[in-house]
């Protein structure tokens, strides 16, 4: 059975659907721009100075990915706990962190991981990548305080703190 | 490596940068609009699987064609160009944050060994469609 959009609702989601008002097309798609210009600048900076740094092509994107996926986990969590503006999701969730981390670029460095080693290789390498971006976006989604949700359990991370009437960062 | 100091390499990023985002935010946008009966048409998941298999087929094609170009690229022109599909259309187009956010929100979407099954299933696609599509892309160049 597929999901209803009720279902969908209940998760964190990247998308414009989740929660909050729907705001107009047009001003939809310009958050998006916007931000998607902003991550993709941020995601270039990073990866040729880590790039250069590191002489290792494959460990800049996997690090702008992580950090991508760390940052959405807390950013959607944070959301589904208020009532966040409606021009958030769309710019931050979409367009900045939507375009700072990359799937393309990724499985390009795979590519070129393997004809330097094996194709065996590359596959571990994506494998790895993916299951590092999840256990990111968890991290983060549970910093964030959303783990707790739906779960039956105490909320987790700067919810905890918050709770103790100390302010989150 | 392209020169960093290059303003039009970066004008180049953020315009391809947007661009790839609007597309991928317009797909996330009709896969989730409701049809009468409140059932998205399609999980939204699958426009990011799209986004991403598209992203990586046209980088592949992309690579392709700039080897054949080989020489051409001497002038400050191509650089751009190359920047603008290749980093920033064909980099922001596809994504990662979002789809490990598609993959939990599957695995949570339903009970436990449903879940992770499409949740599990998803990244499949993900793992064996990008080297596929980005192999289709290089291939069809030429």
């Amino acid at each position: 059975m597929p999901p209803t959009i009720e279902s969908m609702r209940a998760a964190p989601s990247a998308l414009p659907t989740t929660k909050t008002a729907p705001i107009g097309l047009a001003r939809e798609l310009a958050l998006v721009a916007a931000g998607g210009m902003i991550g993709a600048l941020a995601r270039a900076a990073l990866a040729t100075r880590a790039a250069t740094s590191l002489e290792t092509f494959a460990i800049s994107t996997q690090l702008v990915n992580s950090m991508g996926a760390f940052a959405l986990g807390l950013l959607l969590a944070t959301l589904e706990r208020g009532h966040p503006r409606p021009s958030l999701r769309p710019f931050l969730a979409v367009g900045v962190l939507g375009s700072f981390t990359t799937f393309s670029t990724l499985v390009d460095d795979g590519r070129l991981l393997a004809s330097s080693r094996s194709p065996l290789v590359a596959i571990a390498f994506l494998a790895l990548s993916i299951a590092a971006g999840l256990v990111a976006f968890l991290l983060g989604q549970w910093l964030g305080g959303g783990l707790g949700r739906g779960y039956g359990r105490g909320r987790g991370g700067f919810s905890r703190l918050r709770s103790h009437g100390r302010s989150a960062p | 490596m392209i020169g960093v100091s290059d303003t039009t390499h970066w004008i180049s990023i953020a315009a391809g940068g947007a661009a790839g985002a609007v597309l991928r935010g317009l797909l996330a946008r009709a896969a989730a609009s409701p049809s009468p009966d409140r059932m998205p048409r399609f999980d939204p998941a699958l426009a990011t699987l799209a986004a991403n298999l598209g992203a990586c087929a046209l980088l592949g094609a992309w690579t392709a064609e700039a080897e054949l170009a080989g020489a051409a690229a001497s002038s400050g022109f191509p650089g751009a160009l190359s920047a603008f599909v290749a980093i920033g259309f064909c980099g922001s187009l596809s994504t990662f944050s979002t789809l490990c956010a598609d993959a939990i929100r599957l695995a949570r979407a339903e009970p436990r060994p449903r879940g992770a099954g499409r949740a599990f299933g998803y990244l499949l696609a993900h793992l064996a469609g990008g080297p596929l599509a980005l192999a289709a892309g290089l291939s069809s160049a030429g």
